[in-house]
């Protein structure tokens, strides 16, 4: 009898334990699937490190402009922004560089194009633009490139025709010297622009540095206001490049 | 009894089991939203703070003009009468945050980088501003030949504080220019012949930001007020002016 009774409770048991092994078992496999799905939530927020190309492919920004997306563009941009931030003297009113700028945009929005060669050198405000911008830039080049260094300071004057974006009206060399480059002027030939020396000339893109910052006139203009910075020998720690 | 007692057990362990891994579960729920984003390749970020520069200064050049509107905003609400006839500090701070505020969300570059007003607050505390935005909005990276790729709130989310003064925009405190105002005009209106020209040099002595004519009308002085600095607005460079009447005993009409 004590046999048959102690076999009884060891059947009854082996099916509660069982019963609680497929219950946790399911539980197991439910916070597996869990899992599975949180961590695919979170993998589909990182951004892969492969899309940024090759080590020989550049990164475009929005705008499709090329750049080397490195230290010396941040510090560039800082410059920038402290540039467009800086005030000076326009007729006896200090004003802030980047309202002189927009200020500017005016007469080009006025004529729906950019300005000629002698229409924005007879502009009185585009005169101090150019002062300060060679003054504030001179400074910064010379510092960071010794042996030679160049820089453009350009505008691009777009318009909001429709709720999508703005659509480019122009650009406008502000200020600009020389660019040497193996003996070749780039800025000269009327390539202001990066993807231009990259293009033609087969510029390294360490060489250059590029940035830019935007104003808005009023709401339905946008001044992009770029600098392309760079010269030949940049100042690496330690010494020269 | 004693598979009573084996059931409560295995009961016990099954409930802990179930909240062991509920627990878990929303642990690695939590989790997933607080994760930095691993990125290798350094241009990338370099980019996003580029974009982040941006941004940035796009919202604190419009939090600057939105300043200046709303200053003028809260000039044309006639807030000199409201502070002569006592209105709270925390009052005239509330005014002029709504100003600003109005102004901001009308700001293209804030719609372009910010989207919804509901992403910006603006707390105003006498001459200090401060503009906090959420959820901004960074222009995308892409790489060439390849698909492009969205960045933006989630992945890397930029939230610009900018805090700004009235003073070193230019400006001064509306409380401030009523209580200079009182206190010069009580001290100098018994100047034989000289009040007016008294007043001037005591108010501008102490706000520093405008130059200021008095003449008298009847019994009140009238000060008016125009700022040294222009500003760009509309379209064009103006200057921010105001005038209000400041009687003898320092009422304000």
């Amino acid at each position: 009898m004590a046999n048959r009774r102690n076999k009884r409770a060891a059947i009854s048991a082996t099916l509660t334990w069982f019963t609680a092994f497929v219950i946790i078992f399911f539980m197991m496999i439910l916070f597996l699937a869990g899992v599975g799905v949180l961590s695919k939530q979170k993998a589909s927020s990182y951004v892969s490190a492969s899309m940024a190309g090759s080590k020989s492919g550049a990164l475009l920004d929005q705008y499709s402009e090329p750049s080397g997306y490195d230290s010396g563009d941040l510090e560039l941009q800082r410059a920038l922004a402290a540039f467009l931030n800086s005030e000076s003297e326009f007729n006896g009113n200090k004003r802030q560089m980047k309202d002189a700028i927009s200020n500017l945009g005016a007469e080009v929005y006025r004529k729906n194009s950019v300005m000629s060669a002698s229409e924005i050198k007879g502009n009185p405000e585009y005169n101090k633009i150019y002062e300060s911008a060679t003054t504030f830039f001179d400074g910064m080049s010379s510092l960071y490139w010794p042996d030679g260094a160049c820089y453009v300071l350009c505008l691009d004057f777009k318009e909001k025709l429709s709720t999508i974006g703005y659509e480019p009206m122009g650009s406008q060399v502000i200020v600009g010297n020389k660019c040497l480059y193996g003996g070749k002027d780039i800025y000269s030939r009327g390539n202001a622009y990066y993807r231009c020396a990259v293009s033609k000339y087969g510029i390294s893109s360490k060489v250059f540095n590029y940035a830019y910052l935007e104003l808005f006139p009023d709401e339905n203009r946008m001044v992009r206001v770029r600098i392309l910075q760079g010269g030949i020998k940049p100042i690496v720690l330690g010494g020269t490049a | 009894m004693m598979n009573r007692r084996g059931d409560v057990a295995i009961t016990l362990l099954v409930f802990m089991i179930v909240v062991l891994l509920g627990y878990s579960l929303f642990s690695f729920y939590k989790g997933a939203s607080g994760v930095g984003v691993e990125v290798t390749d350094s241009r990338f970020v370099e980019g996003m703070y580029l974009n982040e520069g941006v941004a940035l200064f796009n919202i604190e050049s419009a939090g600057e003009k939105a300043l200046v509107k709303g200053y003028r905003e809260t000039l044309n609400e006639g807030v000199f009468r409201k502070i002569g006839a006592g209105t709270a500090n925390s009052e005239v701070d509330g005014l002029m945050r709504d100003r600003v505020l109005d102004a901001l969300k009308k700001e293209p570059a804030v719609g372009k980088y910010v989207g919804a007003g509901d992403n910006l607050v603006v707390v105003v505390n006498g001459e200090d501003i401060e503009i906090d935005a959420k959820n901004v909005i960074l222009p995308t990276i892409t790489a060439k030949g390849k698909e492009e790729k969205v960045v933006g709130v989630g992945v890397y989310e930029a939230k610009p504080n900018i805090t700004m003064n009235l003073r070193e925009q230019g400006l001064w405190g509306f409380v401030e220019i009523v209580s200079v105002s009182r206190e010069c005009v009580k001290d100098n209106k018994d100047l034989p012949g000289s009040a007016e020209a008294e007043i001037e040099r005591c108010v501008e002595a102490r706000i520093t930001t405008f130059d200021v004519r008095v003449s008298k009308e009847g019994a009140n002085f009238v000060l008016n007020f125009i700022s040294k600095k222009t500003f760009y607005l509309d379209k064009q460079f103006k200057k921010v002016d105001f005038a209000f009447k400041v009687g003898e005993n320092g009422e304000i009409a």
